[in-house]
């Protein structure tokens, strides 16, 4: 059992709120996320990622969204695993001071601070540059095989993508010793 | 003088497995080297990101990329890598190649396909080319395909059915989707012939391999059944059992070595270490598929081969050739119909459409033009792929989708109906700006020259192609669907090739002769798609098999029959 399963089985786990920055993930999650992948993100940089993930997948009361699909967790399994290469590490990571850079030029602010409203126009205003489109797709990818991909990878738990969509997966499922980046 | 093995069979799928498994049971001693690793069932699962968005079972675009040369508007020619562009040209790199994640939609060719020259004419701009051999010289081979490979199917008579030497199919159709009666339906009422089609897998268990599970992820991805007839499944795993012929995977051929007389000497590979190798046979088939299959000939030149092996009329790569044409779909929204019909429509896409109309094989249509070669018409269901599908919503009318916008389409997209899909295949024309040659700076990483491939196409396939997609739109319109398209496409599709080492009786045209040995090299044979001057409107892995098994007969011949 990895520490973030058994944090949430035992209940410990603290949704902290900070007078900073509106926390949009819980502080396990964070802690978790830094131990496994060497800090490659400060932990602003992972709240600004995760809220851009809510802002572009939100959940509804009816339908997941990037938190419950564990799109945040699901990225970094993608970005930090034995095959992953640095590259698309730093290409995120760009984006992410993209983001705040866009957002404190316009509004003074984190991104993670701003309404809704804002949030959305600082994307649409990243999506004029062409990187910036292509890093927002590159997101959106993301976000998709998390709620797609089988829950072997991190995302889509319990099959929770699939049922929202009455997708069928095919069969044999892989099993965990047969993620395709290990073989 | 001693060889090593009887044969060496260079690439181990479609083309080389019925290679191996004829001279292997005719007791001659079979090596086939294998770039990729060999997997079997107990490796394969439906994992979409190992198979399709990762694309575990290929090569590495990074240290195996190709180049590619595609037409611009301007009409010059502008290059860019498979690396950098994403474009896979590797279509499965293991034991049993692409076999092993095809759909296996099977389509025998038709008489009319061997002699288009003398039926049709030449075609300006393309290089259209009689057969040396005919419907008949093969049939007994399309034949054997149904029974080794293991082809199930339906037989119904229709105005372009070719003749064939057997009542029916050895395997009853496997089961089909609700959505294929109203095909047929629809067929029906537009005076069309919806002919169940053809499948290379097995609907029971059969020939010591396991039935169909309709498991809903069949094409794209290997087959942890075995019903699928690849060719390791049906072909190289009996092969083996003989005792006669040895696997040697993560064997990359680099080299083939020939002597002054021009013969071949010896094969050159490296192993998985890396090692150079040299193994010799009497006998050398090439199997690699048509591109990679070119780009080894020209990467062996030898005393008498300046140009490539069996390259001296500039010939190997030319006239390359892919299955194609238009596409379509549309979507029967589930609101349209009775809840009980709605009810068969949900059901799961585990069962197959297996559905085709050949109406257009010739089209006779004074609005169209003169009579002429049409094409088939498949219908399939929608590519599974959830992640591909979901993806694919992201772009809107303006800019990108996200937030709840692309939320609700993606539920639409999966939850509000049922999607058709068509795939027509013309006679993709054989031109001169469609071939491979060695790019001059691109290496992999065995420093070996990587294919560069032009890919033109003559506008013939675009009119057929759009002429085929639009009468398999208004079947989908009588069925009820909605939101139709079709369209045609001048890019190939990268997973069904053939062409580049052409048959036939004139060396001085042709690389092969009709029995695919290289006119200029007398121990060489190729059994891939390469050998096909045209390609028939069909994709064309029954074509490869049947013929390979012809070959593999000759094979044995020449080395004196069953042992
Ligand atoms: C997703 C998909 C769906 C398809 N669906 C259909 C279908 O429905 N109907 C149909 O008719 N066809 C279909 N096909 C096409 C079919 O798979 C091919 O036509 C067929 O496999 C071609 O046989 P081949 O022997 O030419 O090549 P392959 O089967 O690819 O075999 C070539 C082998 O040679 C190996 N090789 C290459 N270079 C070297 C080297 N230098 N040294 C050693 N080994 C080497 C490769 O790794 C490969 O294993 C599909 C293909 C794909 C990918
Ligand atoms: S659907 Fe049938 S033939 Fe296709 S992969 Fe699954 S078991 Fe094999």
């Amino acid at each position: 059992m990895n520490r973030r399963s058994f944090l949430i089985q035992t209940g410990s786990t603290i949704t902290a709120t900070s007078t900073l920055f509106s926390l949009n993930i819980d502080a396990a999650t964070l802690s978790n996320l830094q131990t496994i992948q060497g800090a490659w993100l400060s932990q602003q940089q992972w709240q600004t990622l995760a809220v851009v993930q809510e802002h572009l997948f939100p959940s509804e009361s009816d339908a997941p969204g990037a938190k419950e699909i564990q799109a945040t967790h699901y990225l970094n399994v993608m970005l930090t695993h034995p095959k992953s290469d640095a590259t698309e590490r730093d290409l995120i990571k760009n984006g992410i001071v993209q983001i705040d850079k866009i957002a404190q030029d316009s509004y003074s602010k984190y991104f993670t601070l701003l309404s809704t409203e804002q949030r959305e126009a600082v994307l649409r205003h990243l999506e004029t540059e062409k990187s910036g489109k292509q890093w927002i797709r590159l997101l959106l990818e993301y976000i998709f095989e998390a709620l797609l991909s089988d829950p072997i990878y991190g995302g889509n738990p319990n099959g929770i993508g699939w049922k929202w969509l009455a997708h069928q997966p095919g069969f044999p499922a892989p099993p965990k010793n047969k993620r395709y980046y290990l073989l | 003088m001693s060889y090593d093995f009887d044969v060496c069979v260079i690439g181990s799928g479609a083309g080389g497995g019925p290679v191996a498994f004829t001279l292997a049971k005719a007791g001659y001693s079979v090596l086939v080297l294998e770039k990729g690793p060999w997997l079997t069932e107990k490796d394969f699962f439906k994992d979409e990101l190992a198979c399709c968005r990762r694309n575990i079972y290929t090569s590495n675009l990074r240290e195996e990329p190709h180049v590619v040369e595609m037409e611009t508007d301007e009409g010059g020619w502008t290059s860019q890598s498979t690396y950098q562009s994403g474009w896979n040209f590797w279509n499965g790199n293991c034991v049993g190649g692409s076999s092993n994640f095809m759909s296996g939609f099977f389509h025998r060719l038709k008489p009319v396909d061997f002699k288009l020259r003398t039926v049709f004419g030449s075609i300006e701009g393309a290089d259209v080319a009689d057969w040396p051999i005919s419907y008949a010289d093969l049939e007994p081979y399309y034949d054997k395909v149904e029974r080794e490979i293991g082809v199930s199917g339906r037989l119904i008579s229709h105005p372009h059915a070719e003749p064939r030497s057997r009542q029916d199919f050895p395997y009853p159709p496997t089961a089909e989707h609700p959505i294929s009666k109203y095909i047929d339906e629809a067929c029906g009422q537009m005076d069309l012939h919806s002919i169940p089609m053809p499948r290379a897998i097995l609907p029971y268990s059969a020939l010591e391999r396991q039935g169909c599970s309709y498991n809903g992820y069949c094409g794209s991805y290997a087959c942890a059944t075995g019903a699928k007839g690849s060719s390791r499944a049906a072909l190289l795993d009996r092969a083996v059992a003989t005792g006669f012929c040895q696997i040697r995977p993560n064997a990359m051929v680099s080299r083939i070595i020939s002597d002054q007389t021009g013969k071949i000497t010896a094969v050159e590979y490296y192993d998985k270490n890396g090692q150079r190798q040299l193994v010799d046979a009497k006998i050398v088939v090439i199997a690699c598929q048509a591109i990679e299959t070119a780009r080894l000939l020209l990467n062996s030149p030898g005393p008498k081969h300046q140009n490539g092996l069996a390259n001296n009329n500039h010939l190997v790569g030319k006239n390359l050739l892919f299955a194609g044409g238009g596409a379509g779909s549309g979507r029967l929204p589930y609101a349209k119909f009775s809840p009980a019909k709605a009810a068969e429509l949900r059901q799961f896409a585990g069962p197959f459409v297996n559905r085709s109309i050949q109406d257009w094989y010739i089209i006779d249509d004074p609005t169209f033009g003169v009579r002429q070669k049409g094409g088939t018409i498949d219908f399939v269901h929608l590519h599974p792929n959830p992640i591909a599908r979901a993806t694919r919503q992201i772009r809107g009318r303006s800019g990108l989708l996200w937030g709840k916008p692309l939320k609700e389409k993606v539920k639409a997209h999966f939850l509000e109906g049922i999607y058709l899909k068509i795939e027509a295949f013309c006679d993709w024309l054989p031109i001169p700006d469609c071939y491979v040659t060695l790019d001059p700076s691109v290496k992999d990483k065995w420093g070996l020259p990587v294919a560069r491939i032009r890919v033109g196409f003559h506008v013939r396939n675009l009119q057929v192609g759009w002429y085929l997609a639009e009468r398999g739109a208004e079947v989908l319109k009588q069925m009820g669907a909605e939101n139709v398209i079709s369209f045609a496409a001048g890019a190939p599709p990268t997973n069904l090739v053939a062409g580049g080492c052409r048959f036939g009786n004139d060396p001085k045209t042709s690389v092969l002769n009709a029995n695919c040995r290289a006119h200029e090299v007398e121990n060489l044979y190729i059994t891939d798609g390469s050998f096909m001057p045209t390609g028939g409107s069909v994709p064309y892995t029954w074509t490869i098999y049947a013929n390979a098994f012809r070959v593999a007969e000759n094979i044995v011949e020449q080395l004196g029959g069953n042992k």
